[in-house]
């Protein structure tokens, strides 16, 4: 859509598209990004449109990038968000730097964000339609990406009108689904892909309250996950219970009342800043902040412990906040992204 | 120093005719190229 509307405009548009894993697979996975049906797609809007397309082989690139970190985070217990770390490692670092190889003055992407112009250079904006906001997956764009980078798709009030432009210009992709789901994992059944990646890695252990009553066994952590309350299999108890913490060197998924979620203040590091002067000059800032993709921002206090480390106090507290989420910062007026990090246990 | 007004950037903020601006624009077959909606990669 991005590349038909530029080509129509009259620039000189070179479209990529990368296959990122197994083609097999991507072939039956309708929906997803850089599916194998996809690549075939992209080609043929490329074709109609009249400029050069290519398919790049990022597998490798992909598989060491994101398939092993998301792999490793998950049996530590964390609950990893690798559409991040694919935008990261992959489309705004390798992508980007064959976009300058092939000489482009810049690069576009489809992502709902917005790029607007501040006084002294380019800032990260929220998509103008709130429902299609991308900027948690996107919090890790460096300044030096974003000077770079366009989103040409950021400002339109709704997919339905991205769908009336593409079917505007006659684009055959006009109808097909929006891309929701993480791509390698084809029917969102992730224990099974880990359970692939890493074979032998679901070890069984106890479930326990955290009152250290033993209530029952579990086949491996890889199938909880934080705030996790059906298909725990320990029922007839009195009170509900969560999952409340992921023990992994002990094999144990601790379960306890749901007011054991709740929390205040969270660590969060590898922060990329994006707001105004150095990330660690202030003691404090009153922010805006997202601990998943799928929650509205809260009011937080964010209190840097170093150029890459932070505390971040939420005002109201939050349940299920969980290791290898992201935690991303907004301003607290308007709708400028400020960076963000990745949640983790702390110290 | 030369000063770029606005008025003379075109939609993608350089200061030249699109045909002379390159582009490369990152395509999935979807409408947009979005990376996946990604929740949390954990059973929910």
């Amino acid at each position: 859509m991005v590349a038909a509307e530029l080509a129509r405009e009259g620039y000189d548009v070179v479209g990529i598209t990368l296959q990122l894993y197994d083609h097999g697979a991507a072939l039956a996975k309708k929906g997803a990004c850089c599916a194998g049906r996809d690549i075939h797609d992209a080609r043929r809007v490329a074709e109609e449109m009249g400029f050069p397309h290519y398919v790049l082989d990022y597998e490798n690139v992909f598989r060491d990038a994101v398939m092993d970190e998301f792999a490793e985070s998950y049996l530590g217990g964390a609950t990893p968000v690798p559409c991040i770390r694919c935008n990261e490692r992959v489309k705004f670092k390798d992508l980007l730097g064959t976009a300058k190889d092939l000489d482009a003055d810049c690069m576009a992407t489809g992502h709902y964000i917005q790029r607007k112009m501040g006084e002294t250079r380019a800032e990260l904006h929220s998509a103008a339609d709130g429902n299609r906001d991308q900027s948690y997956f996107l919090f890790s764009t460096t300044q030096e990406q974003l000077d770079y980078l366009r989103f040409p798709l950021g400002h339109l009030a709704s997919k339905a009108d991205t769908r009336a432009l593409a079917a505007k210009h006659g684009l055959s992709v006009a109808d097909k689904p929006d891309s929701q789901d993480i791509c390698f994992v084809p029917d969102g059944d992730y224990a099974k892909v880990i359970e692939k990646l890493r074979p032998g890695s679901a070890e069984p252990g106890e479930i326990v309250h955290a009152d250290g009553r033993v209530l029952g066994t579990h086949n491996g952590v890889i199938h909880y996950t934080i705030g996790q309350r059906r298909g725990l299999g320990i029922g007839g108890l009195s009170e509900p219970l969560y999952v409340v913490k992921l023990d992994v060197e002990a094999k144990r998924v601790i379960v306890g009342p749901k007011e054991m979620l709740s929390t205040r203040t969270i660590p969060v590091r590898e922060i990329n800043w994006l707001g105004d002067g150095n990330f660690a000059d202030s003691a404090e800032r009153d922010i805006m902040v997202r601990v998943r993709s799928t929650r509205p921002p809260r009011e937080a206090i964010l209190r840097p412990i170093s150029d890459t480390e932070a505390e971040v106090e939420l005002l109201t507290p939050e349940e299920g906040v969980s290791p290898g989420q992201a935690c991303v910062f907004y301003a607290t007026e308007g709708t400028r992204v400020l960076g963000g990090g990745w949640i983790w246990r702390g110290h | 120093m030369t000063t770029v007004t606005k008025e003379k950037l075109n939609s993608l903020g350089f200061a030249k005719p699109p045909s002379e601006t390159r582009v490369v624009v990152a395509m999935s077959g979807g409408v947009d190229f979005s990376g996946g909606g990604g929740i949390g990669a954990r059973r929910l």
